[in-house]
């Protein structure tokens, strides 16, 4: 994939940056040439199927996996040569994160405070606290974490990746483990956060990432096979489908359509005289143009509803996935 | 990291030392805020000092001193570090602690060395200097005498023998994926070395000769060091010292390439 549109400006300008990106296990590449950009204070969605490369990419980024080739940067920072360096400006939840079983949740987070600050005291306490409070841990701050719920640990990973108001989060699944309130208050913490961070995380909700991310990275076999903003994928990968719901002669109806080049599939959900022809098209002028006009003229037809579907993130997911599309 | 988070002050930590004090001080935490020294210390108190007690006070065979006993109960001290430390690489390599600390601005080095040194005091303090000097006192009020500087210097060989299978157990951590093999060596290897005994002069090398007579002497290096006579095995202190620190070469460098 050609990134030089994205990576002509100076790399302290984004806040990841890798160039072929490779990790290979034995013989396989889990992740494959992955060039990777994400701007600063985005909040950027890391897409993929389940081993696609996705936490091995992050785990590289973060110096617990080596890369095999290629090269990243974080703000500008070598991820091999200035790990520790790069590690100060990062926070990280991992997609199941295991903490120490006998610590509290307070001193959890004290613990992680002291990998980046040595005092005052009470002011790494307030600090505790506010992040505490921030994923509402604060009635529980004196249990011990072996007796949190999946929840709980995954709130408690979310206080300590922002111990240390980091530049650049970097998030495994952080919405995995929650309930449907839990999910809505970790993507008010993501927006929040995107005014003084880079939020870079990974998720299979795809709904969530349409909301509130600003671009997002289709992984597909370790690499990167779709990159851009929401925007930009949806214009370039989704496919408008129009829904037409009839009576007469289906078949008729799709031989008619499939001759037309701006329509790219006919599907009949029914039979050949009841039901619905889902028709995706490449070209959704061309369609919105001529689609009413060719099925009112055929009148073997008659049509109770006619609707165009806008494409979603879950349609361009899908189709990249699939290998239908490659962007 | 944004600057100044209501005054805070910046750790300036950095290199091999990057999360050193921090690790520490978790790892010397876990003995001296909890409940572990003392319980420890109890248990070795009561299975040394009770085990020599019958000797001290007149009940033990004569051919066996206070001395060998002491020497030979220790040896249950390091297999139970061997037990103690079995998870300590290990366990937080598979439940991903390790990848979650080593996410910070933490160095591989300073990981390594929070799980050594303050285990190593833990070990050392409660299973070796803390029952033997109640044993030092046993021995006083018994008017058994005994150098302090040579009680001192045999009890500093009994540490060394612990300090093999601590070592042996973290750089087991490192180079295997499962805690089963990481303490069926240590055990092994503890127990099959009297076996060892058949081929001739290899067992006065191995830390067994440290703790325990071998080679049908009356005396292993530990009594031998504290009643002032002359080691028959001086080869198993220079090996065992020896392979503590390939033990932990091994381990600090299989530590820095491992992948988490």
């Amino acid at each position: 994939m050609d990134t030089s549109h994205l990576t002509e400006s100076s790399g302290n300008v984004h806040a990841i940056l890798t160039e072929g990106l490779t990790k290979t296990f034995g013989e396989s590449d889990v992740v494959s040439a992955l060039d990777l950009v994400v701007p600063r204070n985005s909040v950027f969605g890391f897409l993929g199927p389940n081993g696609a490369g996705k936490t091995t990419t992050m785990k590289m980024l973060l110096g617990l996996t080596r890369p095999s080739s290629g090269s990243g940067s974080v703000y500008g920072m070598d991820i091999i040569a200035q790990s520790p360096a790069v590690r100060r400006r990062i926070g990280y939840l991992p997609q199941d994160p295991k903490f120490y079983g006998h610590m509290t949740a307070r001193e959890t987070l004290r613990f992680a405070a002291g990998f980046f600050f040595v005092g005052p005291k009470d002011g790494i306490e307030s600090r505790v606290s506010e992040m505490l409070e921030l994923v509402g841990l604060s009635e529980k701050d004196d249990r011990p974490v072996k007796t949190f719920s999946g929840g709980e640990m995954q709130r408690l990973g979310i206080a300590q990746a922002q111990i240390h108001k980091p530049d650049l989060l970097i998030l495994d699944e952080p919405a995995a483990a929650l309930d449907p309130l839990g999910r809505r208050d970790v993507l008010a913490i993501l927006e929040r956060l995107k005014e003084t961070s880079t939020v870079f995380y990974s998720t299979h909700i795809l709904d969530d990432v349409q909301r509130v991310s600003d671009a997002v990275c289709i992984l597909r076999d370790g690499r990167a096979a779709a990159q851009g903003s929401i925007e930009e994928l949806l214009t370039e990968n989704g496919r408008t489908t129009y829904e037409v719901v009839a009576r007469g002669n289906l078949d008729g109806a799709r031989n008619l359509l499939d001759a037309e080049p701006w329509v790219d599939e006919v599907v009949i959900d029914g039979d050949n005289t009841s039901g619905t022809l889902r028709i995706r098209v490449l070209d959704a002028d061309q369609a919105e143009a001529h689609l009413q006009r060719l099925l009112l003229a055929d009148d073997s037809l008659v049509i109770s509803e006619f609707k165009r579907r806008k494409p979603d993130l879950e349609d361009v997911f899908v189709s990249v996935v699939e290998g239908t599309t490659d962007a | 990291m944004h600057s100044g988070i209501g005054g805070l002050q910046a750790s300036l930590e950095s290199g091999w030392r990057s999360g050193l004090s921090t690790l520490m001080d978790a790892g010397f935490g876990s003995w001296w805020n909890t409940k572990n020294w003392w319980i420890h210390s109890l248990i070795w108190i009561v299975v040394i000092n009770g085990s020599i007690a019958p000797a001290v006070w007149g009940e033990a065979p004569d051919d066996v001193s206070v001395f060998t006993i002491y020497g030979v109960m220790t040896m249950f001290a390091a297999i139970a570090v061997a037990i103690l430390m079995q998870d300590e690489i290990v366990g937080e390599k598979l439940n991903g602690t390790a990848a979650w600390v080593l996410s910070k601005p933490v160095s591989r080095s300073a990981f390594m060395l929070s799980k050594l040194v303050p285990n190593a005091v833990g070990v050392v303090a409660t299973m070796i200097a803390i029952p033997s000097a109640v044993f030092f006192v046993q021995l006083a009020l018994a008017n058994i005498d005994v150098s302090a500087d040579l009680f001192l210097l045999g009890a500093a060989v009994a540490a060394l023998n612990l300090m093999f299978y601590l070592t042996l157990t973290l750089m087991l951590g490192t180079l295997f994926n499962s805690a089963g093999s990481v303490i069926a060596i240590p055990l092994a290897f503890a127990f099959g070395q009297q076996l060892l005994g058949g081929i001739p002069g290899l067992i006065s090398f191995l830390p067994w000769a440290l703790v325990v007579p071998v080679d049908g002497s009356d005396t292993s290096v530990v009594s031998s060091v504290m009643t002032g006579q002359s080691i028959t095995t001086p080869g198993a202190i220079a090996t065992t010292a020896t392979a503590c620190a390939v033990f932990t070469i091994v381990a600090f460098r299989t530590w820095n390439r491992t992948e988490l």
